[in-house]
């Protein structure tokens, strides 16, 4: 029999400390040890919500369609040809691949593939749109690179999104923030040698200071439980 | 009379707006239990549930969306036990277990049962509890346990009376406007699908020497003390002006009125304090609960408070409405008025009496509620055995008003004995 020095009041043979203060049990004459049964079970029940995003996709799909077909006919209609409206088809077919395959899909295949399927539909999609405007070379000295680095980024951020150890802290955000910064200058370099043929780096510096002092920041508050405890209390809804 | 047609049947008036004011997140649930002195076997529960579920046809029933109203819809498949978890009262998923809105639960000498609101009220769950306890004990041990009032026998099918809407029958013209004014919020870091339990043993002759010493009855001693802690509570936290402190209890209304219904029955009052007039003593809450509770709490005026919602149900141009517009109205005005009029509950079962033959398996009687849809610390009391469980839910990580409670109860002499469910870390 233990007794909260804090509370006044007796703690059950189950209770390692005071659930209305959280003092730790210390009985010198007899330490605390687990009871074979505590007052409840130790499964937790999970609350599985059951989003129907398969039903919700084939919806937006067939919505996407409405598009896509009216675009194609009134081109067909008006210039006897498929022109303009590729370029509406290559959207919805992106909106397609980013947004609602996944959906469909579910988890059952890698999160990586899904990565795949989207960088090929972006590297079509940009090389049908140079192809029929500026030309080939634009996409491979232009279109090409700066469509390759967010692609390369999301590859390096998603073994870190992924990441169990780093799940639900706020270092997943501090490292999106500096990879946000280091992307904007590759986006700048790629551009600067397409235009000048020289690199000076300049507006991309204004982007990656703050995300610099922001995932320092981030990490920091990670660092303090208490602090972070402190903010959470202050801005939960 | 017999029951011949439990094919559907219309939610009674208080269940109407459960229905709507759930969410993902939240189903209105109480939980009532049983401890015996050998631990449940399952089989017998199971087999004990088949026979109690077919005596109370109220229960066996599943949510349908009417055009204008939500209806039940009876329910043939038999419901199935599960093992008990950490925390309890977690939603309901109404698309498992064939759509049944209570869970009966198991866990080492313990029986749970888990109701969503629209079936019962604490009084309704309780009955099926005992009756289920009854049954199990007759095909574990061959107890035979005399079957009247809350214990219902098995053999014999259950009437009219017991699933009639007791409103609808009892309402009369007069009503009563019910506005008052909004009341303190308790706030905290929310722990969400968890709700952290703490309980508090306590014997019950000297909380009555106590409440007896301050002018009142248990309940209304009780009530007052959770008055105070939410108002000391408050003077920590509060920089602008200090907001009502009232406290939400349900009131049994067969207690006024000839009705065995097993579904909703209850309405409440809410008691509480001015604390922007100065510090009240604990003598002068257990006064204005007790003056409060005296004057509301009359055949007279509770027929008045249930009346209005019977009459508002009744209006043509709100039945006249697709059900779809009226969630829309009803849940708004849920969000903003629901649980805006007091800063916490508590709900009293008061004393249970179990006959000889049944009381020498049973060990203790716990009730609780669920979270509430905005006031994240909710208390339920239930007297068993000379002990008075009492029984704090919450939805949030401090145990302020909790610690208050019973460091109170301790500071008036009376011993207390605490267990908890670990919390969420």
């Amino acid at each position: 029999m233990s007794y909260c020095v804090n509370c006044g009041v007796e703690l059950a043979p189950s209770e390692p400390r005071c659930p209305l203060c959280g003092t730790e049990v210390v009985n010198p004459r007899k330490p605390w040890q687990a009871p074979e049964r505590t007052p409840y079970p130790r499964t937790v029940e999970h609350i599985i919500r059951k989003v129907d995003r398969r039903y919700g996709a084939l919806l937006a799909m067939f919505a996407l369609l409405v598009p896509v077909l009216c675009t194609v006919l009134l081109d067909v209609l008006m210039t006897r040809s498929f022109s303009w409206s590729s370029y509406v088809v290559g959207a919805c077919l992106c909106i397609f691949i980013w947004f609602l395959l996944p959906m469909l899909g579910g988890s059952r295949h890698s999160p990586y593939l899904y990565l795949l399927y989207d960088a090929i539909i972006l590297f079509a999609f940009l090389f049908w749109i140079c192809y029929r405007t500026v030309g080939i070379m634009t996409y491979l000295t232009l279109a090409l690179p700066l469509a390759a680095v967010p692609v390369a980024f999301s590859y390096g951020f998603m073994p870190i999104l992924l990441s169990r150890r780093l799940k639900g802290t706020l270092y997943v955000p501090a490292i999106a923030m500096f990879m946000l910064g280091c992307m904007c200058v590759v986006v700048e370099l790629v551009l600067d040698l397409h235009l000048f043929d020289v690199f000076e780096p300049l507006w991309s510096l204004v982007v990656i200071v703050p995300c610099i002092v922001i995932g320092v920041m981030l990490i920091l508050i990670e660092g303090k439980k208490n602090l972070k405890d402190r903010i959470r209390r202050r801005l939960f809804i | 009379m017999t029951v011949e047609n439990t094919e559907w049947m219309t939610l009674d008036n208080a269940a109407l707006i459960y229905p709507v004011a759930r969410n993902r997140n939240w189903t209105a649930l109480f939980r009532v239990s049983c401890e015996l002195k050998e631990d449940i076997d399952p089989d017998y529960l199971q087999l004990a549930l088949e026979r109690t579920i077919r005596r109370f046809p109220s229960f066996a029933q599943r949510l349908r969306h009417g055009v204008f109203w939500y209806y039940l819809e009876r329910i043939d498949t038999i419901p199935r036990i599960q093992p008990d978890v950490a925390n309890p009262c977690v939603r309901m998923d109404f698309k498992q277990d064939s759509g049944y809105m209570f869970r009966v639960r198991y866990y080492g000498r313990r029986i749970a049962l888990e109701v969503f609101h629209v079936l019962s009220d604490g009084t309704g769950g309780m009955c099926f509890l005992k009756t289920l306890v009854a049954e199990y004990l007759k095909y574990r041990y061959g107890a035979m346990i005399p079957r009247s009032g809350d214990i219902k026998d098995c053999n014999c099918p259950s009437t009219t009376e017991e699933i009639e809407d007791s409103f609808l029958r009892f309402a009369r013209n007069e009503s009563l406007n019910r506005r008052e004014s909004p009341s303190y919020r308790i706030k905290g870091a929310h722990t969400p699908h968890f709700m952290n339990i703490i309980t508090g043993l306590v014997p019950v002759p000297d909380v009555k020497a106590v409440a007896a010493e301050y002018g009142g009855t248990v309940g209304e001693f009780l009530s007052a003390v959770l008055i105070l802690s939410i108002d000391k509570l408050q003077r920590s936290r509060a920089h602008g002006r200090l907001k009502p402190v009232k406290v939400n209890v349900p009131v049994n209304l067969r207690q006024f009125y000839p009705s065995c219904t097993v579904r909703n029955f209850a309405s409440y009052v809410n008691p509480g304090i001015e604390p922007r007039l100065g510090e009240y003593t604990l003598r002068e809450t257990v006064k204005a609960v007790r003056s409060y509770i005296g004057y509301e709490v009359t055949e007279k005026r509770m027929n008045a408070r249930f009346s209005t919602n019977v009459k508002s149900a009744k209006n043509g141009a709100l039945r006249a409405a697709p059900r779809f517009l009226k969630t829309w109205v009803l849940k708004t005005v849920y969000l903003f008025v629901g649980d805006r009029y007091s800063s916490s509950t508590l709900s009293n079962l008061g004393k249970v009496e179990l006959p000889p033959e049944m009381a020498q398996y049973v060990e203790r009687l716990d009730f609780m509620l669920g979270p509430l849809h905005s006031n994240p610390v909710t208390c339920a009391c239930i007297a068993y055995n000379g002990k008075i469980c009492i029984n704090f839910t919450r939805t949030i990580r401090e145990t302020d008003v909790e610690r208050e409670f019973f460091t109170t109860l301790v500071k008036l002499g009376i011993p207390v004995l605490i267990e908890s469910n670990g919390g969420i870390d």
